[in-house]
């Protein structure tokens, strides 16, 4: 290989090297303001010998700059080489081969929790499926990924319009994935929101219910229910504990028949449902009920308390109302109907902006052994302090986790709020979408939480912390980082130990979000 | 009170409750009953003292398949906080926890890297832990007629 060095070039040698007074003269005759020009024949034959040796010249640098641009080319061929050596030798010191494959996997299977097949109809290969790019990274890890059935086995997919070249793919790559994760069972992940088809078959739920001996959780949202798409009936579901099934329009204008399709599922413990489902097995087992999209009959304490009858084993209850539904308490108030639930833990209510549904919660049950209550507006909607008072109180129950999200509420009625519940370990607030009205997380909130060696402070046991504040709302830093600092868990400190010994804990853990606030950069 | 060394000869004193989160050390501990001589390993008082109290995991929590059916990689504020580290530390973190068996630490660490991957194509993933493409050129061949599939409807 020739040297790049310019001293040790071959230099092409230049036969026509014009002075400066030639090159002058050649200007001097080229000028159009001298009229026509006729060259000397003997001048002519002088320029022609010259123009001959220019050429000349030109082809030997021609030749010269292509034996430069090849070697230019065998220079980079071998710095890409080089690269790749370094590469190689970079991958044998590399941290991640130190993890042995159990660990690997371990990695792997967080990353596969949602292989998504919702742009199966992309033009490259969807990195959302992350099964699929684990194993395309390397040999050990294609390996690894092909031997870990579990790494297939949770599928997500996303259904929009009936295109047959576009089914039979989708056919074709789920018998891959689900050969590739046989024998172990499924989570399912159906979405059909944006798939207007009103009748026919669904191939790839056809191809999936051949598997329904796998099934272990299924979520199937779509705007028409599973039954119009032929769905056998006597389907047996000998594995399914979780189902999710939200359906937004019924053809026949009556109930939804889907929950019919999964009478055969003994193991069933968790269900999300647009309707109540029927009194029978294996729904009277379920531990875990959660109605999507309730209509106001569905929120009166009559038919409530049916369901809690109905449903002896339900450990948690979530309530989410259709946004459009309206109602009034006093009309939905029957002074009969007064249930203690004792099985109930979690109850989670999540209102559009309903205060009604609340306060019949409130009013007409009572749950003993709750000990998780999340409530949520989507609209400012006034916090019922009083209800909910009242509520503990009958239910003497002791909540360890609150989260109260979108309900407008005073510093006051907040610290009463927290005041009756002495056990609570983890507290969220957010007051983010209330606008119109000041935050509760005022100054006096947090002197109200601040730590007192002589007494005790508000939420004693409180052990995580996360408040969400509206964009506008004062906020103040130093008492807040006071609050904090009275009550953080210091490993070894006599004030930490003095805090467990007398009951109480230490927080540990603590969220701050504000959106467009500026921070003093002191504090 | 335990006496702990680690392999650069510092020793630590840490109380039984706080490495006891080290199902090795919690092993260790009964098989050789109270004594003075310390039990060398590297630090991770720091988090074991931050998670003091909490519950630990069953022995084959992450066995079942139930298990990971409710896997999450989200992660805590303060140990995310903890865990952002180089990544050559990162992998010695998670291989010690494995060692000490120390599930949450080692859960910790094994969803920080899941979540270092997840949303990546394989040519940004073996750039970001220096991986080769070791596929021979007949499997290579596979993967790319794989990858074509689809791409069929173009």
């Amino acid at each position: 290989m020739t040297s790049l060095c310019a001293r040790c070039a071959k230099i092409p040698q230049i036969r026509v090297n014009l002075s400066f007074e030639e090159i002058s003269r050649i200007e001097h005759d080229l000028r159009s303001e001298f009229g026509p020009f006729v060259i000397r024949p003997e001048r002519a034959e002088e320029v022609k010998q010259m123009l001959a040796l220019a050429d000349k010249d030109i082809e030997d640098h021609d030749s010269e700059i292509a034996r430069l641009h090849g070697q230019i080319l065998i220079i980079e061929e071998g710095k890409r080489k080089l690269e790749a050596q370094r590469a190689r030798l970079r991958a044998l010191l590399s941290p991640v081969r130190k993890l042995p494959n159990e660990i690997l996997s371990r990695i792997f299977q967080h990353v596969c929790e949602n292989n998504s097949l919702r742009g199966y109809n992309a033009h490259t290969l969807p990195i959302h499926f992350s099964a699929m790019t684990i194993s395309f990274v390397c040999s050990r890890w294609r390996d690894l990924a092909l031997s870990s059935p579990r790494l297939w086995a949770h599928l997500t997919i996303g259904v929009c319009t009936r295109d047959a070249a576009r089914e039979l793919r989708l056919i074709n790559i789920l018998t891959r994935l689900l050969k590739r994760s046989s024998p172990l069972k499924l989570s399912l992940n159906i979405d059909c929101n944006d798939c207007y088809l009103r009748e026919g078959t669904l191939p790839f739920l056809d191809l999936l219910l051949q598997h329904a001996h796998r099934w272990e959780t299924f979520t199937f949202h779509a705007l028409y229910p599973l039954t119009l798409y032929q769905m056998p009936s006597g389907l047996h579901f000998p594995s399914l504990v979780e189902l999710n099934i939200r359906t937004f329009e019924s053809p026949l204008g009556g109930p939804l028949p889907d929950l019919n399709l999964f009478e055969h599922a003994p193991r069933l413990c968790t269900l999300a449902t647009t309707e109540a489902p029927p009194p029978k097995a294996p729904f009277n087992k379920l531990e875990s009920l959660h109605l999507q999209r309730m209509n106001i009959d569905l929120a009166s304490p009559p038919v409530l308390a049916n369901i809690l009858h109905n449903y002896p084993s339900l450990k948690s209850l979530s309530l989410e109302p259709d946004p459009f539904e309206e109602g009034d308490f006093e009309e939905l108030r029957d002074p009969t109907v007064q249930g203690t639930w004792r099985n109930i833990t979690c109850l989670v209510i999540e209102a559009f902006w309903q205060p009604w549904l609340l306060n019949m919660a409130f009013s007409s049950f009572s749950f003993p052994s709750l000990n998780e209550l999340v409530v949520k507006s989507k609209c400012p909607t006034t916090w019922p302090v009083d209800a909910f008072k009242s509520f503990v109180t009958t239910s003497s129950c002791m909540i360890t986790t609150f989260t109260l999200r979108g309900f407008t509420v005073s510093d006051v009625d907040l610290i009463a709020t927290l005041q009756v519940m002495p056990s609570l370990s983890y507290l969220e607030i957010d007051d983010f979408k209330d606008s119109s009205s000041q935050s509760p997380i005022t100054s006096h909130f947090m002197q109200s939480l601040q730590h007192q060696s002589t007494s005790f402070p508000l939420a004693p046991k409180l052990h995580s912390l996360r408040l969400i504040s509206k964009w506008n709302a004062p906020f103040d830093d130093l008492t807040f980082i006071s609050m904090i600092e009275s009550r953080w868990f210091k490993p070894g400190s006599d004030l930490s130990a003095a805090m467990f010994s007398v009951g109480k804990a230490c927080i540990r853990s603590v969220v701050l979000t504000f959106s467009w606030r500026e921070v003093d950069a002191e504090v | 009170m335990v006496t702990l060394v680690t392999s650069d000869n510092e020793k630590f004193n840490a109380e039984k409750e706080v490495v006891e989160r080290s199902v090795l050390i919690k092993n260790m501990l009964e098989d050789v009953g109270e004594s003075d001589q310390p039990i060398p390993l590297p630090m991770f008082l720091e988090y074991c003292e931050h998670h003091r109290g909490e519950p630990l995991p069953a022995p084959d929590a992450d066995t079942s398949q139930d298990d990971t059916r409710k896997r999450t990689t989200d992660i805590s504020e303060w140990d995310q906080k903890f865990i952002t580290v180089d990544q050559e530390m990162l992998f010695e973190i998670i291989l010690a926890a494995n060692y000490l068996d120390i599930k949450s630490l080692l859960d910790v660490g094994c969803k920080t890297v899941a979540n270092m991957i997840k949303g990546k194509t394989p040519e940004e993933i073996r750039k970001l832990f220096n991986i080769v493409n070791d596929f021979t050129p007949r499997r290579r061949c596979a993967q790319i007629k794989k990858e074509n599939e689809w791409a069929e409807d173009r």
